[in-house]
């Protein structure tokens, strides 16, 4: 039985019977739970308990509530929209191919800015790849690849490195909420993660150590800002 | 590929007004800016498109480099500014001064996204102000108020 820790003041006692019901075992404190349900802001859970989050599943309860499920949303009868390829390219590049890609395809049924948000996901989300791959000196493709269902949008960016573990993915998005600023090292990679999450409905890492990262930013086509301005993004993280 | 960051500076009586345009990533040059002197420094921002984690530690650093004794003042801080400002410590220099930011709103009866340009005094108790199209209908402000204001609480 999954361990489940719930930071949600509104819940008060009744907390562990929602668990319960759903067949999920209440966890005394948030470092033993395997999945956190928060209200509020991820940035506020994150200053609140800090290092103690061990998790592979951060979800509103909202979304818990919706899904009954602490799996990420069913992308199986997604299609793709295009595939980007990057290899040398400076941001100046990445951007121009990302922001091309998203123009070909964004629509008036959505909120107008939108396509800025995916934008700035799928550039902070390759460029990461890049840095780090440039930092290293490694070889290996960085792609990015755009999906969307009846409902949503998913922005994928996939490298062939697999050099992100679970622990760094907490630690990194852990330390630009509480520090609310850049790195000072040049391999960075922590505010423009958090800033990527905090602009996603749902945001997937599937992390293949030596071989492979993929960070998916998954977002809702919200016809108004201010919906998309009211979720909570949902954060899993599955190693192999 | 898309042209960099464009930066124009005009010299005012009173102010010396930097003009930004396109978007502040890491290719961002501020050079052109490094030895000019002013009491008063006015960054306009309202073309700035986008920027991204990389343009947010040119721009911070950048702003350090600045003379202390020089007066920032941001002026018509688009969405993607304001945002930055809510999240980011160090976005803005300490003892600046923001005169005018976008906001936006909706306009059902047309289906419709507007920028207002507001003023921080004109945001009372974290509330967005009342806003009426042309044929006075009121627009429905749309972000969440306590998200969008709080880089206010801070001035």
């Amino acid at each position: 039985m999954k361990k489940v820790f719930i930071s949600a003041p509104d819940l008060e006692d009744d907390g562990r019977a929602l668990l319960e019901d759903n067949g999920l075992a209440p966890a005394d404190n948030i470092g033993e739970a395997e999945a956190v349900l928060y209200q509020g802001s991820l940035e506020e859970l994150f200053c609140k308990y800090s290092k103690n989050i061990n998790a592979s599943a951060i979800i509103p309860l909202n979304t818990f509530l919706m899904n009954n499920s602490l799996d990420p949303i069913d992308l199986s009868d997604q299609k793709s929209l295009g595939k980007l390829s990057f290899d040398q390219e400076n941001i100046r590049g990445v951007s121009d191919k990302i922001g091309e890609l998203i123009d070909s395809f964004t629509s008036r049924d959505h909120f107008a800015d939108i396509s800025r948000y995916m934008k700035m996901n799928g550039i902070e989300l390759a460029q990461n790849a890049l840095i780090y791959k440039r930092l290293a000196g490694i070889k290996g493709e960085v792609s990015l690849e755009i999906f969307e269902t009846k409902m949503f949008y998913n922005i994928c960016a996939t490298d062939s490195f697999g050099a992100l573990s679970a622990g760094e993915v907490l630690s990194k998005l852990i330390r630009a909420s509480v520090e609310k600023t850049y790195e000072e090292k040049e391999s960075g990679a922590g505010l423009g993660l958090f800033m990527a999450i905090n602009a996603s409905d749902f945001a997937i890492f599937r992390l293949k150590k030596g071989k492979q990262t993929q960070v998916c930013c998954i977002i809702n086509k919200y016809k108004r800002l201010k919906q998309y301005k009211s979720k909570s993004p949902a954060l899993f993280i599955f190693k192999e | 590929m898309s042209e960099g960051l464009k930066i124009e500076v005009e010299r005012k009586p009173s102010e010396v007004e930097v003009v930004f345009e396109g978007q502040i990533d890491e290719d961002a040059d501020f050079s052109s800016l490094s030895g000019l002197e002013a009491q008063v420094m006015v960054f306009n921002l309202e073309k700035v498109s986008l920027i991204n984690s990389c343009g947010i530690r040119e721009w911070v650093e950048f702003q350090k480099k600045l003379p202390k004794e020089t007066k920032l003042v941001y002026r018509k801080c688009p969405q993607v500014i304001v945002e930055q400002l809510n999240i980011v410590k160090g976005f803005i220099r300490d003892n600046s001064l923001i005169e005018s930011f976008f906001a936006p709103y909706y306009n059902e009866a047309r289906d419709q996204e507007v920028k207002v340009l507001l003023t921080p005094s004109q945001v009372k108790e974290g509330k967005a102000p009342v806003i009426k199209d042309e044929d006075g209908s009121e627009l429905e402000f749309d972000e969440i108020e306590m998200q969008y204001f709080s880089f206010l609480k801070n001035g």
